[in-house]
């Protein structure tokens, strides 16, 4: 044996070192290996995934909310999502940078931004919703300082209100993350917001996407859209009369509307002025009570106080008021009573100024002149109070009871509406129902009321209001469409029958009369009463004043609720403050709806008068025309045709109106100065704007008996106008005091 | 062809000195191109994404340079398989010496070196070349300490003043030089190398465990010196997921990687840690990315063809004609086992993060080019095998 070569010693040494370096080490490794990459797999593919993916959320386009014609009122408008790669952010005074940019273009807060961009996330959504200049803003910023591969933009959309205000505490409004928080887009939330949809993406460190396809993808289904029984055309002009009537009374809580489709019971307009801007829906409205909540110290009394000012802003009051009806209840006591045949149109009832039960003596609201014998049709008229507590006592507290649940009075609508209330009722004693009977010392929400006037009006059926037509699909298709639904028939249609005449002739000879409509049949009960836990605590006279109408009355189609919480004033009765508000509304709605006016003789005679261009014709035919119109004309100068007149051609006026023709010149250019006409009699009225050279339209409470007095001209008082306008004035009763 | 002494007391003057001139041993050259290969695919398919967020999406950067390295070291395998493997007693302490004075001179021209991470381990040749002088020095400790055994010869070598102080002292005068660059792993690799070769050439085992006990004592007193900072290695070593974004970024994402691939893996090319999660996917952590994408049964297979390899050519070690080609080829096999093993315990988290590479899988110029030279030399040892009994 060779001895250079490796002795025995030196190869069991190889061995040795060939077995811990060959073998056991490496069978250690696949024992970890087994251990990693079998047993602990789940731990180590859990972390894996967590770590290489990054979830987009694909947000679904919210459904649009149109009116019943299709006019969107709600939409989501398409814009962008700024997101910022936190963990590409190289120090703090870089994150200062980028919030103090952001804070400043977004007008978003500077810390609660900082505080954003300290998080170590690929994914930190900055703003929602970021408008196109502002957008394009901070991309003039990210190319500035080449921070491209620090933040981007994705698709999104936001809830965009494009009339502000219109319809607001029916919409209601979104929150930050879209979702809905008030009015249909809270009820609706679940159609209108549709499916997220996600996207899950391979990433590498940085966060980037990897240069090959490794995505999950599941699509974001967008919203269902609503079309809804609002008329925008009817909601406008309810929502503009509100906001005058909320003015004109100096009103100091809200005026409330609501406009209701008696056959079928889709609510066609609703409303409660002040309102809001859905687009700023955390924005106080009322600027002093903002102010107020300012100047508190305590920072939680001051959150406490702000949202209590913004719910309170939100509130629905259409559904969400429990108030006393008052006397527009009497609608529904008469009903019952003839339902019931405990009276007829003949039954006599005595006011002698007030009516005792048991040891309470009730007062008339005009027991300083009492009734004194009055049929049905004559109490409701004069909106009695006893003959109203004769009648409850005659239906009973069981068959009354009967009756108030029959109308809905007890339990919720069953609208779709968020925040519905009911009221309070406890009828127990005799006296209750005596106080019952004229709408006093039970609450029922203004929805209630009207749907429970609409069924007296539609042949007695009780409908459950809806403000939802239709759902559709995000391609437009119809997936679910509500009606009438008919809850219960209350009364007969024979009653319905006699109630719609006898609360007609509350507007055309009663307490109701500043609600008459020319052309149109307008029916109605006005109602006043006290708020007398509030007036209690506060110590001062507060009212609600509200009036229900139907109309046409021998045929209705709408019913109307107007009710003026805590209007001020010499007189706060709803006769003269909620009335003429009633007839404007009807006098815009009627038309609309495309009801044929129906004048009478009288009215006929003084119709009003649309002047035609008389410009170019010869004196004799321009008189002529003049004259088939039911009009005067009187002639000026000697030419041979018509070069101007006055009023201008289009103009609106009186019949009693003489038309100017020049025949050689033009109208003379002159100016006036508007007076003050509030107060004055018709005739008092159009003769100082005769005097003046102005010509005169007469609206309102023209046909009245009574103390009728100009309320309101189009043309301020001191305002310049020019010779020959047409100035508008509005008639009305002022001696109705009824409650 | 000279012949040398290296027999003591000259017992055996006249005894042939047996030449290289068989046939290479076919089973390690076999193994030896199925790692390469399957190395330059898991170069290609780990250094993809590197090469592409690195190299302006040139997604196929690393692996033409390796391929191009490969192809010379094969070259140099090739010709050092031919040469007779005693002509290395010649060269034996110029190469050691040379690689001294190549890791001297980065206290002497510092200009010449390259730093990359903080660590200084390149010496640059004009601009697009770098080698790493510890390569060549680990070379160098083999050479030297082989022959200087092989001449001492196992009874002189088991004296403690003959065979361990000398060699000791020298790999201290290496250690030395490494810790300027610093290069703990080459450290460590060298120091293991060098034991190897003298525990093999009879150096007294008791005296190295003894040695081997001061050197734990030592590292223990050292842990125990810098408590804190040690406890925090230590915890980031057992869990990196306790410090995830931080000190146990590297360990945990090499961990991630290798526990996601699960049995089957997740296939060729289609790992996602490699997609700049992992640090140095195409070097020290390429395993990790292999661990991902073939899963264990494939991987493991891998690691046993490396335990063939390693284990074919202690065979060649101890069946070597003489003692200078065992301790040779047991000295070259012992510095590719350190480095697979070394990288191996750190991707599975067996050992601490350190850097070192994968013989044959790793992106790496000098490293690859010496390891094929290395195998050249083992090669030429196996040329001196007897035939097998029965041939």
């Amino acid at each position: 044996m060779d001895d250079r070569r490796a002795d025995s010693g030196m190869i069991k040494r190889i061995k040795a070192v060939a077995i811990i370096l060959g073998v056991v080490c490496f069978a250690a490794v696949i024992v970890r290996l087994f251990y990693m990459q079998v047993i602990n797999y789940d731990f180590y593919q859990q972390k894996a995934e967590n770590l290489q993916t990054r979830e987009i959320t694909l947000y679904p386009t919210r459904g649009t909310i149109y009116d019943t014609n299709m006019k969107p009122l709600a939409i989501s408008a398409n814009n962008e999502m700024l997101i910022l790669m936190g963990n590409k952010l190289e120090s703090d005074e870089q994150r200062a940078m980028i919030a103090a940019a952001f804070s400043e273009i977004l007008e978003l807060d500077y810390e609660s931004m900082l505080e954003k961009t300290r998080s170590k996330s690929s994914y930190i959504v900055i703003s929602r919703g970021v408008e196109k200049d502002k957008a394009d803003r901070i991309r003039a910023f990210i190319k500035e300082n080449k921070f491209s591969d620090r933040m981007y933009f994705l698709e999104d959309s936001t809830r965009y209100y494009p009339y502000s205000n219109f319809l607001a505490h029916v919409l209601g409004f979104v929150g930050s993350d879209e979702q809905g928080l008030a009015g249909i887009e809270y009820m609706y939330d679940d159609l209108l917001s549709g499916t997220e949809g996600r996207m899950v993406t391979a990433t590498n460190v940085s966060g980037d996407e990897l240069p090959f396809e490794y995505e999950t993808y599941y699509e974001a289904v967008d919203g269902n859209s609503l079309v809804l029984t609002i008329d925008e055309v009817l909601q406008h002009y309810l929502e503009k009369n509100l906001e005058i009537a909320y003015n004109d009374n100096n009103v100091q809580e809200s005026a409330i509307g609501i406009v209701m489709d008696v056959n079928t019971g889709a609510i066609l307009a609703m409303a409660t002025y002040p309102d809001y801007d859905p687009n700023n829906a955390f924005t106080i409205v009322d600027t002093e009570l903002a102010a107020q909540i300012d100047l508190i110290e305590d920072a939680n009394e001051k959150a406490a106080a702000k949202s209590n000012a913004l719910y309170k802003q939100w509130s629905n009051q259409a559904v969400s008021l429990a108030y006393h009806p008052g006397s527009t209840f009497k609608i529904i006591t008469a009903a019952i009573a003839l339902e019931e045949a405990v009276v007829d149109l003949n039954t006599n009832f005595m006011c002698s100024g007030s009516y005792v039960v048991g040891i309470h003596r009730i007062h008339c609201w005009r027991s300083y002149n009492p009734h004194n014998n009055q049929n049905l049709a004559q109490a409701i008229q004069n909106s009695c109070n006893p003959a109203f507590i004769q009648m409850g006592l005659m239906i009973g507290k069981e068959t009354f009871n009967k009756y108030f649940e029959a109308f809905g009075l007890r339990s919720k609508t069953g609208v779709d509406l968020p925040g519905e209330t009911t009221g309070l009722y406890n009828l127990n004693q005799e006296i209750d129902l005596a106080v019952y009977s004229f709408g006093q010392n039970f609450s029922v929400s203004p929805l209630q009321l009207i749907t429970a006037v609409s069924a007296v009006a539609n042949g007695g059926t009780l409908l459950k209001p809806y403000i939802v037509k239709e759902v559709l699909d995000p391609n437009g298709n119809v997936v679910q469409s509500n009606g009438r639904t008919e809850v219960r028939q209350v009364v007969s249609e024979e009653t319905s029958v006699i109630m719609r005449e006898l609360v007609e002739s509350v507007v055309t000879v009663g307490t109701g009369k500043n609600a008459y409509t020319v052309g149109y049949r307008v029916a109605g009960k006005t109602g006043t009463t006290e708020k007398i836990a509030e007036q209690l605590q506060e110590g001062k006279e507060l009212r609600i004043a509200s009036f229900v109408a139907f109309a046409p009355a021998d045929d209705p189609e709408i019913a109307v609720l107007i009710l003026l919480d805590e209007p001020t004033g010499d007189t706060v009765t709803a006769g003269i403050t909620v009335a003429p508000v009633i007839r404007r509304f009807m006098e815009e709605a009627m038309p609309y709806l495309g009801v044929e006016p129906q004048y009478t003789e009288e009215e006929l005679k003084n119709k009003d008068i649309t002047i035609p261009d008389l410009r170019g014709l010869t004196l004799a035919d321009a008189n002529d025309r003049l004259k088939r119109l039911g009009i005067n004309g009187s002639s000026n100068g000697t030419g041979e045709k018509v070069v101007d007149q006055l009023p201008a051609p289009g103009s609106v006026v009186s019949n009693t109106a003489t038309v100017m023709l020049f025949m050689e010149s033009s109208a003379p250019e002159k100016q006036v100065t508007m007076p003050d006409l509030s107060g004055m009699s018709l005739e008092k009225a159009r003769s100082t704007l005769q005097s003046i050279g102005l010509y005169v339209r007469v609206t309102g409470a023209k046909n009245g008996t009574g103390n009728i007095a100009v309320i309101k001209q189009d043309v301020p008082r001191g305002e310049i106008v020019n010779y020959g306008q047409v100035i508008t004035i509005e008639l009305s009763d002022l001696d109705q005091r009824a409650d | 062809m000279p012949e040398i002494r290296m027999e003591e007391g000259g017992a055996a003057e006249n005894q042939i000195t047996p030449r290289p001139t068989g046939k290479i041993d076919a089973p390690y050259m076999a193994l030896l191109l199925l790692l390469l290969a399957t190395g330059l695919v898991c170069l290609f398919s780990a250094s993809y994404a590197v090469g592409y967020y690195d190299h302006d999406g040139n997604s196929m950067y690393f692996v033409i340079r390796q391929g191009i390295f490969a192809a010379f070291g094969l070259v140099a395998m090739y010709f050092a398989s031919k040469l007779d493997y005693h002509k290395w007693v010649i060269f034996a302490l110029p190469v050691f010496l040379l690689s001294i004075a190549l890791l001297a001179s980065i206290k002497i021209v510092p200009s010449i070196w390259v730093t990359i991470n903080d660590a200084t381990r390149w010496i640059g040749v004009g601009d697009n070349f770098t080698f790493q002088p510890s390569e060549i020095a680990k070379f160098g400790v083999i050479v030297l300490f082989s022959a200087a055994a092989a001449v001492l010869g196992p009874k002189r070598m088991k004296k403690p003043h003959i065979g361990i102080l000398p060699f000791m002292a020298l790999i201290g005068v290496v250690a030395l030089l490494l810790a300027l660059e610093p290069h703990i792993s080459a450290t460590v690799i060298i120091a293991g190398i060098g034991i190897v070769i003298i525990y093999l050439g009879g150096a007294s085992f008791w005296w190295l465990a003894g040695i081997g006990l001061a050197g734990v004592a030592g590292g223990a007193a050292l842990i125990w010196y810098k408590a804190d900072y040690a406890l925090t290695r230590l915890k980031v070593w057992f869990d990196p997921f306790s410090d995830m974004q931080g000190k146990g970024w590297q360990g945990s994402q090499a961990q991630i990687a290798v526990g996601s691939g699960g049995f089957w893996g997740l296939g060729l090319g289609q790992s996602r840690q490699k997609h700049l999660y992992l640090p140095e996917p195409a070097n020290d952590f390429i395993f990790a990315v292999m661990c991902e994408e073939f899963g264990f049964l494939i991987t493991s297979m891998i690691v046993i063809v490396f335990a063939l390899f390693i284990w074919r050519g202690y065979y060649i070690a101890s069946h070597a004609g003489d003692r200078l080609g065992t301790l040779l080829a047991a000295g070259i096999t012992t510095q590719i086992a350190i480095q697979v093993i070394i990288n191996l315990f750190v991707v599975t988290g067996i050992f601490p993060i350190t850097g070192a590479s994968l013989p044959f899988f790793s992106y790496g110029g000098t490293s690859l080019v010496m390891l094929l030279g290395e195998v050249g030399v083992l090669l030429s040892v196996s040329r001196s095998m007897p035939p097998a009994k029965g041939e």
